[in-house]
């Protein structure tokens, strides 16, 4: 596919590659509207358009007019790519918080945790994911499942926040 | 061109390959651990751990079992995938302390920062421990900071970071007292200094000279004399007057090795030949990342250098192109009618490879008079479909010969690689 940029621009900025479509650009264009040609490469990003207005019904205009942007799922879903890690669950100990077996979480390790973020943490050098509860008797974690056991540290246990969570990718229609 | 007012950071990862491993396994903390270059042959890295069980860098396995199984060190094979996007995050991190033309990434753990234009606003031992810690909560990782007036003293001041625990991984010999200066570099042996050789530390020592000190304290042109500018440069470099600029681009290719030792014994020319075609088109493919053009090539097998039993059978040969290429095909070809000439009966190979030379630009090659321009272009369009396949679908899609077929005589063995967790069938999996 080529492309073809029209615009005003002298003779010496064309390239010489041009004078192969010589022919075509004597059907209506001068040669110096043309600026440059370039080859369009098709990729295979998949962007879902969405439009910036609400378009009445009836309304005449073409709905191309209104899409301005394409969402980004990254951009969306991720604020600091360098600091970001994803990691996959195989535990019910946070189902009550919507977190169950094969979900993968985002982890963003740019992030100070707060009361009440769920965090990644390693206890003992072994990852856990539970939810960060710091009150006056310093940190624990809470398990979202009354089956599981809350962590409260014991005498010479330490708790390393090893990131905040930030988002669940959860697969709704198993294949 | 000489400055005597700049200022250099050095940041580098301690024990890279491990501590990469230790982020996403965290039971690996606090143990000897030791990952092995491609197909676990030697030690490539090791942790403190290791190092203070006297494993030395390139020790190969075999040497080293009995520490190994007398104290428990876990041995991994090396997964370069992994380190690479780590390196990448890390080099962001330190990108964003300055502009793009001030920072060197100079190697996958190591990067020159030039922070001359921030000096008078930042207190520069402060800069170095946001860096350090920014790097360690965002990525996992242990790094030392060296500060220094040249990049060969910011490499200097990162060795004594790392080896005097008091500095807090960060030494800066811009504002450190000179006495202490001298002091620290009297206790340094001058083969640590940055571009120092061991051979040139073998006829400093025989001068006389054996600390950095003492380099630093010799007078650069009479130096000269004895050796070259570059140790004239490297011993202003000492004196605090930097020579040595930040490089953004580095300086392109001599030359382009692609070689990796077999799993297993080869002893059959089929073999052979395959893995050889499939080194041959990760050359190529590296080659077309730099658009340039090759025009000799150079074939090697080797046995095993560290077989006692059999002598140790080394050969390789050398053949130009009749004009210069970068096409797959040409490469399969040659080398595997290369590889007629050197294979012997017999032997137990444990290596093969091709090695690119006469490198020249892409866009600068003038074809000479008689060249068939309609077989060149071809060939273009066959290699640019192939590249369109390789990127699309991955590199082992699509190739010359079968050498992309899993699981051959020769493929590398990498029993003990850790998980990619960059991947997604591969991700870290939390399972409490």
């Amino acid at each position: 596919m080529l492309q073809i940029q029209v615009r005003g621009y002298s003779m010496s900025e064309i390239a010489p590659s041009i004078i192969q479509i010589k022919p075509y650009l004597t059907q209506g264009f001068a040669l110096s509207d043309v600026m440059s040609i370039k080859l369009v490469v098709p990729t295979t990003h998949m962007l879902v358009p969405y439009a910036l207005e609400k378009i009445s019904a009836g309304f005449p205009s073409p709905a191309q007019d209104y899409v301005d942007k394409a969402l980004d799922m990254n951009e969306h879903l991720i604020k600091n790519e360098t600091a970001t890690f994803i990691v996959k669950v195989a535990s019910l100990s946070m189902l009550n918080a919507g977190i169950d077996i094969d979900d993968e979480l985002i982890v963003d390790r740019s992030l100070d945790a707060k009361h009440g973020d769920i965090v990644v943490a390693l206890i003992d050098n072994d990852f856990t994911v539970k939810r960060l509860m710091i009150d006056e008797s310093g940190q624990w974690l809470k398990a979202e499942n009354p089956e599981y056991k809350n962590i409260y540290l014991q005498e010479g246990q330490e708790l390393i926040i090893w990131g905040v969570v930030t988002c669940v990718i959860k697969m709704i229609r198993k294949s | 061109m000489k400055h005597e007012n700049k200022v250099f950071f050095l940041i580098d990862v301690n024990n890279m390959y491990v501590s990469c491993e230790r982020v996403f396994d965290p039971s690996l903390n606090n143990k000897p651990v030791i990952v092995l270059s491609n197909n676990d042959g030697c030690a490539v890295a090791r942790s403190n751990e290791s190092k203070s069980l006297n494993i030395k860098m390139g020790v190969p396995l075999f040497q080293i079992k009995d520490i190994v199984q007398k104290h428990n060190v876990v041995v991994l094979s090396s997964n370069y995938v992994m380190y690479a996007e780590m390196s990448r995050r890390f080099h962001k991190i330190l990108g964003s302390y300055v502009t793009a033309e001030e920072v060197e990434p100079y190697s996958i753990d190591e990067c020159f920062v030039d922070f001359t234009a921030y000096e008078k606003n930042f207190d520069l031992e402060k800069v170095g421990q946001e860096m350090r810690q920014q790097i360690w909560k965002w990525l996992g990782l242990p790094v030392c900071v060296g500060i220094g007036r040249s990049k060969t003293e910011s490499k200097i001041a990162n060795h004594i970071a790392k080896k005097n625990p008091g500095f807090n991984s960060v030494c800066d010999l811009v504002s450190m007292d000179p006495c202490n200066k001298e002091y620290y570099f009297s206790l340094i042996d001058v083969s640590e200094v940055w571009g120092v050789g061991r051979k040139h530390a073998k006829k400093l020592q025989s001068m006389g000279i054996n600390t950095v000190l003492d380099l630093a304290c010799a007078e650069p042109r009479e130096m000269q004399k004895k050796f070259s500018i570059v140790m004239a440069r490297t011993i202003y470099e000492l004196q605090g007057i930097s020579c040595i600029e930040i490089e953004h681009t580095p300086p392109s290719k001599k030359q382009i090795v692609a070689s990796r030792s077999f799993g297993g014994r080869v002893t059959e020319l089929a073999d052979l030949k395959e893995a050889i075609s499939m080194y041959a088109q990760d050359a190529c493919k590296r080659l077309r990342d730099e658009k340039l053009l090759c025009g000799c090539m150079i074939a090697f097998v080797q046995s095993n250098p560290f077989d006692p039993n059999v002598p140790f059978y080394n050969e390789s040969i050398t053949g130009s192109f009749s004009e210069p290429t970068d096409c797959a095909i040409d490469f399969v070809k040659a080398a595997t009618r290369m590889l007629n000439d050197i294979y012997k009966e017999g032997i137990k190979y444990k290596k093969c490879g091709v090695v690119l030379t006469g490198l020249e630009p892409k866009s600068g090659h003038t074809y000479d008079l008689l060249t068939d321009f309609e077989h060149i272009e071809k060939k273009e369009c066959l290699m640019e479909a192939m590249d369109g396949i390789h990127n699309k679908f991955g590199k082992t899609k699509i190739g010359v010969g079968p050498c992309f077929i899993p699981n051959r005589n020769w493929s590398m063995s990498r029993d003990r690689l850790s998980r990619n967790p960059f991947r997604w069938e591969e991700l870290l999996t939390i399972k409490n």
